[in-house]
């Protein structure tokens, strides 16, 4: 039987755990900082954030270790701007 | 917490097990990592990952609007590929029509949760985004430069009589196009036509001693031919397109040298697609003029004469203002000249 003063003692704790910062599993592992993005849960906007780019590189070099050439693909060049409004795409 | 408990040395275990555990644990994620990079899961991945980057870098509405907030399950990033394509599309640039997925020039939004019929399951996701790669890898708008190899080209004999009759008789000019014995061509050509087709043999074969003076001035006559039409063709388009002469990258660049080229594709983030749209549509007018004239020399042998005709005559016309303009000059001599 849980008393009164246990469950306050939980919730307690709870929120203590709440209120630390979320933190990867294994920061040393990119295959495990890359499970959402296998699991389908992560946003398409994520997995283009420079944070899980490195990641998918890491994980490319261990399994393609020699150069990574025809890998890496999600390169890019960065900078460059979007078509210029001159030329709209016909209905948009 | 749980990873900490997992990856903490045990309280008994001496230096060397240690050591011994975590060399374990590094293999253990080395061949999880090969395992998983290793996979058409990850491919494609990539693929689709590949797809919304470009978006992102030349098309930002949309990708703020529709993609970005989309999750990575592979359906979402085929339709990523195939929103793509659509506004690449939807541009004027023609892509190539061998990835069967569903481009939406008119709705570029809907393509991205439209599929072909054939993708029933996630391994049919999978497979349609293979099929995307090489696209996405080796970026090609479809190109129409002229074969210049001979087997293809005159394969059964019935077309392509045009590109032939150019070759022979421009083999001693700057605008050669075969550093082979031309006579080897004119062998395979005359063996690639069928006896009810005799008359064509006749007069292939006759060519060789027609062939333009080896000084012709090309450029000139390129520009004589380019006011000249016949049967409503302009024959300088006709003519410019079997000589790879007309300076657009998309009628002049064949598919075999492109494949010597190793299919390196242009950029994604760098083109221009209203430009590589224009090209293609110029391209699109030189070959159109080249396939109607060649439909005409290839089928009717009196046409193959009146052509030869023609262009004898521009080549006389060519001389005498090349004559006019340098009077110095020796003049070129025409065989077959009338």
């Amino acid at each position: 039987m849980t008393t009164t003063d246990q469950r306050d003692s939980c919730a307690a704790l709870i929120t203590l755990l709440r209120t630390i910062p979320a933190q990867p599993g294994d920061t040393r592992n990119p295959l495990a900082l890359l499970r959402p993005l296998f699991d389908g849960t992560m946003t398409i906007e994520t997995a283009l954030s420079p944070a899980i780019q490195d990641a998918i590189a890491q994980c490319e070099q261990l399994a393609y270790p020699r150069d990574g050439r025809g890998r890496n693909l999600c390169d890019r060049l960065s900078g460059l701007p979007p078509i210029p409004t001159a030329h709209p795409v016909n209905g948009w | 917490m749980r990873s900490a408990q997992r990856t903490a040395p045990h309280p008994d275990s001496t230096p060397r097990q240690r050591l011994v555990r975590r060399a374990a644990i590094r293999r253990s994620r080395r061949e999880a990592t090969l395992q998983r990079v290793r996979s058409d899961h990850w491919d494609a991945l990539m693929i689709g990952l590949r797809a919304a980057d470009i978006l992102q870098q030349r098309f930002a509405s949309v990708y703020t609007t529709h993609v970005a907030g989309l999750s990575t399950h592979p359906r979402h990033l085929l339709g990523t590929v195939q929103a793509l394509f659509s506004l690449v599309a939807a541009c004027g640039v023609e892509l190539p029509d061998v990835m069967d997925i569903s481009a939406n020039t008119q709705d570029p939004v809907a393509a991205l949760s439209t599929f072909p019929p054939w993708v029933q399951n996630d391994s049919d996701v999978l497979g349609a985004l293979d099929t995307c790669r090489w696209a996405l890898e080796s970026f090609h708008p479809v190109v129409y430069g002229q074969l210049h190899e001979v087997e293809p080209l005159f394969d059964g004999g019935e077309q392509n009589l045009l590109a032939l009759l150019l070759w022979v008789l421009a083999d001693q000019t700057r605008w050669a196009i075969t550093p082979d014995s031309i006579q080897d061509v004119i062998d395979v050509a005359i063996g690639e036509i069928p006896p009810e087709r005799a008359a064509f043999a006749a007069r292939i074969a006759r060519l060789a001693d027609q062939r333009w003076p080896r000084d012709l001035p090309m450029d000139a006559f390129g520009q004589q031919l380019d006011q000249q039409t016949y049967r409503g063709l302009n024959l300088g388009k006709a003519v410019r397109y079997v000589f790879s002469a007309t300076d657009l990258p998309f009628a002049d660049l064949s598919m075999d040298e492109l494949d010597e080229m190793g299919w390196t594709g242009m950029d994604w983030y760098a083109v221009d697609f209203a430009t590589i749209a224009a090209d293609q549509a110029e391209a699109r007018d030189y070959l159109q003029h080249y396939y109607d004239l060649d439909a005409l020399v290839s089928t009717q042998p009196e046409v193959f004469d009146e052509v030869l005709e023609v262009l004898t005559e521009a080549i006389a016309a060519t001389i005498a203002i090349h004559l006019c303009d340098s009077p110095c000059d020796q003049p070129p001599t025409v065989r077959g000249a009338s």
